[in-house]
């Protein structure tokens, strides 16, 4: 099976129509194949040859669903008592068909074995709140199958510490559950949520979108975790695999030891937890106008980009936009005769990137979502206002683009600012020639350029009023959005697309060939140390609607951490002080990873980061480890 | 030279290996002393010096205003927390203490540390004004033999002895460290030396650590021999720690 590859069935048609969504959402809970998990702990399956078919219009995903809904209320109890509208009705159907699941599951186990614990918590499921700690995994683990198998992808995860402790707490008291025993089971949980990484796998393998956030602040700056969100850490260490992973919430208050144990969990190169930085990132949370006891509880779309979890059906990764596709048009298409200075050159890209951006509202404008029931059952706000999420009914619903290329725009225009405007060594002219030429016949000049040092990612003031000014200018053109579609959009610094939108696009002055890829996210490999490029994306503001994901990315060996451990620590503090909004490590050395492409079956287990999921080595497109040996060996360069 | 004006040849920040904490290094340029190891033979010089790299040209040692390296220094001061901050290096960092002055005054103010990284063989009487200001010395043990020490690295080891003390008896943070070779340090007769010196400051941890030739480029950048050294395997270094160690001496292997 290639990744993502799922089949719906023939039964979810009628007269060559599609049947509606509760039609469609009753088959599947009744005629699903049931099968256990390979982990025998929790029921957990998905019958891949019975996806819903998601083809009727835009499809939500990078959700995180509000699985404390089952928590504390049987399925039954999450109904209408009183279904007045065609929404509540099929709301109602949709309770009811996923609580004859959970009774046909039931059924099913206690055919095999009457003495499984499971036939009980299928059961209770039903009609009772959960009582226990493996209990109320089991249920989550069962929402989120469903959300599988109605063809979501990249569901999130979201705050599982915080909605166990009731349970693990009450265990713990009364002596049913150990510390170590807690940590088997939440292995166990680690691995049978990577039992279907394949079909669970979106645009690459291991791009899963299934994250933990852990740890959180309270609505006064205090740091909020428990022994779980240890627990979670470990055992994402200890199972050792590229996919569930975690995000963890954190802040200055945040206790050196849950710092330290995360770094030991990254230098194990599954490059995770993530790191986010609440200091920075709440602010920009009730600045947009979410109430911080809403804004608290933040989780992220299957990487970087902030929502509420539970209560949000924002789409944050919309379409990414291409910072370096404003510069390329300007070459082509302005009398460059007119641009006699640096600001006329910058002014000249503002326009043209005002033109591009005309272009991404309209993509959004026309996004029409599809009705999705079980979302709406599972997403705070649609059972009070009687709406499903794509007519609005969710507490909070934006939409966000992502972005690629700032840090090549940015390093061509201060390489052009330098040979055209300041050494007068070219004209405009000529590196118009040289970029749609792919700098043929003009080699030397692009050696140099990458030479020249990277000024994306620097903490030199003009670098970062610069990126400022320019994100500043897409965020004031986005927020004009609202007028047009009502629904208010954000924007950041991270994307997934340096590859695919690199693809084909010409050359540009960064010192970038035709087709090479992008630079990723916040990240500069010829930085001489760690804390500039902290202090440059410390810089910048993400206020107002700037704050879709900005993660600063770093490479980095095993040994740079093993052996600093403690400076680590010392370093990931700081960062927080500084300003960082969000962070990850992709820890692996180049010899490794040389190697690993070399002769994959030798290092079947080796994991890497790729934009904002881990994933195996050799299941990665070629370009992909290029792209990675290359950041490696540059960053060794820096530690040496 | 204006007043005010440091000569550096390298700002290295983010350093894990001089001195507690993260810490931003200032690698300041001449040194009084010239031993045959140094792994920076670009800062001996207190003049600034042209080099050629890979068939690049460049210029060793640049002069900061005091504003300037105050800046340079700042811009990691939220990494520095509690233990980290600025070391001054070089070269002999005592050397441009004077110059230096007003840039210590302000970080001291501020509450940022300071070490220095010195070999330690300049009269404690010209620097012992700015010498509180100073939180951690990290400081060389080489030769200890005074014909030897004048002769191989032109140094004063009755001047360093009394600096040492000096700064003992102020009770300042300090930290030794021993680069070892075979063709010099490790000889058995400054070996015995250095151990009876250390015996003096049994509460003074120890480094230890072979010499490198990791400094080879800048030699041969500056059109300067490169030195050869005999391997000093992880087996000797090991055989001094003991040693130091049934003496009671505190040592520790930094492997580089
Ligand atoms: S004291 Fe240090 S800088 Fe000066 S010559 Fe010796 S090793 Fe080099």
């Amino acid at each position: 099976m290639i990744a993502g590859l799922r089949n719906t069935s023939e039964d979810f048609m009628e007269n060559g129509l599609m049947r509606p969504y509760t039609e469609v959402f009753s088959l599947i809970c009744r005629k699903i194949r049931i099968s256990d998990s390979e982990n025998k702990r929790f029921f957990y399956f998905i019958d891949t040859d019975y996806v819903m078919d998601t083809t009727r219009g835009y499809r939500y995903e990078n959700l995180t669903p509000a699985y404390d809904k089952v928590l504390n209320n049987g399925l039954m109890e999450l109904k209408y008592s009183d279904p007045s509208s065609e929404f509540c009705r099929g709301y109602n159907t949709v309770c009811d068909e996923l609580g004859g699941l959970a009774q046909r599951i039931a059924d099913t186990i206690r055919q095999r074995d009457r003495s499984d614990v499971r036939v009980s918590w299928f059961e209770a499921l039903i009609e009772k709140p959960a009582e226990h700690f493996c209990e109320a995994i089991q249920r989550m683990l069962f929402i989120n199958q469903m959300f599988w198998q109605t063809d979501h992808r990249l569901v999130g995860l979201g705050a599982w510490d915080t909605f166990l402790w009731p349970y693990y707490e009450k265990d713990m008291k009364t002596g049913i559950l150990s510390r170590c025993e807690a940590l088997k089971v939440l292995e166990d949980l680690f691995r049978v949520l990577h039992e279907n990484y394949r079909y669970k796998s979106n645009v690459l393998m291991g791009d899963t979108g299934q994250i933990f956030v852990l740890g959180r602040s309270d609505e006064n700056g205090g740091y909020v975790c428990n022994e779980l969100t240890y627990l979670f850490i470990e055992a994402m260490k200890n199972v050792h695999q590229p996919d569930p992973k975690c995000l963890l919430r954190i802040n200055k208050n945040t206790p050196d030891d849950l710092i330290g144990l995360s770094l030991d969990s990254i230098a194990t190169g599954i490059g995770a937890p993530l790191f986010a930085n609440d200091d920075v990132i709440l602010p920009c949370l009730t600045g947009f106008g979410i109430p911080i006891e809403d804004a608290v509880e933040y989780t992220t779309s299957a990487c970087w980009e902030p929502l509420i979890g539970g209560k949000s059906s924002s789409n944050n990764n919309r379409t990414p936009l291409n910072y370096m596709r404003a510069l390329d048009n300007l070459f082509k298409r302005e009398k460059l005769d007119r641009i006699t200075d640096f600001n006329a050159l910058v002014d000249t890209y503002l326009v043209y990137l005002s033109r591009n951006l005309r272009a991404v509202k309209t993509v959004l404008r026309n996004h029409v979502f599809q009705n999705d029931i079980l979302l709406s059952v599972f997403t705070y706000g649609c059972f009070e206002s009687e709406k499903d999420v794509s007519q609005g009914g969710a507490l909070y619903g934006e939409l966000g683009i992502t972005s690629v290329a700032m840090g090549n725009l940015l390093d061509a225009l201060f390489n052009i600012k330098k040979f055209v405007f300041e050494e007068h060594r070219f004209s405009l002219y000529d590196i118009k020639k040289m970029i749609m030429s792919d700098f043929a016949g003009n080699e030397d000049v692009l050696d140099e350029l990458r030479e020249e040092k990277g000024h994306y990612g620097t903490d030199d003031e003009e670098v970062i009023s610069l990126t400022q000014r320019i994100m500043d200018h897409v965020s004031a053109e986005l927020a004009e959005y609202k007028k047009m579609c009502g629904q208010r959009i954000k924007t950041g610094l991270s994307g997934a697309a340096y590859m695919d939108s690199a693809r084909g696009f010409s050359a540009s002055f960064d010192g970038r060939k035709k087709g090479e890829p992008f630079t990723v996210h916040i990240s500069n490999e010829d930085n001489d140390s760690f804390t500039e490029v902290v202090n440059y994306a410390a810089g910048l503001h993400y206020e107002n609607n700037q704050f879709n994901g900005n993660v600063i990315d770093l490479m980095m060996s095993p040994d740079q951490i093993i052996s600093n451990r403690e400076k680590m620590v010392q370093f990931i503090k700081g960062s927080i002080r500084a300003g960082f909004f969000e962070m990850q490590m992709n820890v692996v050395s180049s010899k490794t990873l040389i190697e690993a492409r070399k002769d994959p079956e030798k290092f079947p287990n080796l994991i890497v980061r790729v934009w904002g999921f881990s994933a195996y080595f050799k299941d990665l497109p070629e370009e992909y480890q290029e792209v990675l040996i290359r950041r490696a060996l540059e960053n060794e360069r820096k530690a040496s | 030279m204006s007043k005010g004006s440091i000569l550096i040849t390298n700002i290295q920040r983010m350093c894990f290996h001089d001195g507690p904490g993260i810490r931003t290094t200032v690698f300041l340029k001449g040194c009084n002393l010239h031993c045959p190891w140094c792994a920076n033979p670009e800062n001996i010089s207190v003049l600034p010096q042209n080099y050629e790299r890979n068939g690049k040209r460049g210029t060793y040692g640049r002069e900061y205003s005091d504003s300037e390296l105050l800046e340079e220094i700042l811009k990691d001061r939220n990494f520095f927390g509690e233990e980290g901050g600025v070391t001054f290096s070089g070269g002999e960092p005592l050397l441009q203490i004077e110059r230096l002055r007003s840039v210590l005054t302000t970080l001291h103010q501020r509450g940022i540390s300071i070490a220095m990284e010195t070999a330690l063989q300049i009269p404690y009487q010209a620097w012992k004004d700015q010498a509180d200001d100073i939180d951690h010395y990290l400081i060389d043990l080489k030769i200890l033999k005074k014909d030897i020490c004048n002769m191989i690295i032109g140094g004063d080891a009755d001047c360093y002895r009394a600096n040492v003390r000096f700064l003992h008896e102020k009770g300042k943070d300090m930290i030794f460290r021993i680069p070892l070779n075979h063709e010099y340090t490790l000889k058995e007769d400054n070996l015995c030396l250095i151990e009876e010196f250390l015996e003096e400051y049994k509460d003074v941890p120890v480094e230890i650590f072979a010499t490198h030739m990791l400094g080879n480029e800048k030699y041969k950048s500056l059109g300067l021999e490169e030195p050869v050294w005999e391997k000093v395997t992880d087996t000797v270094l090991d055989q001094i720690k003991e040693r130091f160690e049934k003496r009671g001496i505190r040592a520790k292997i930094a492997r580089i």
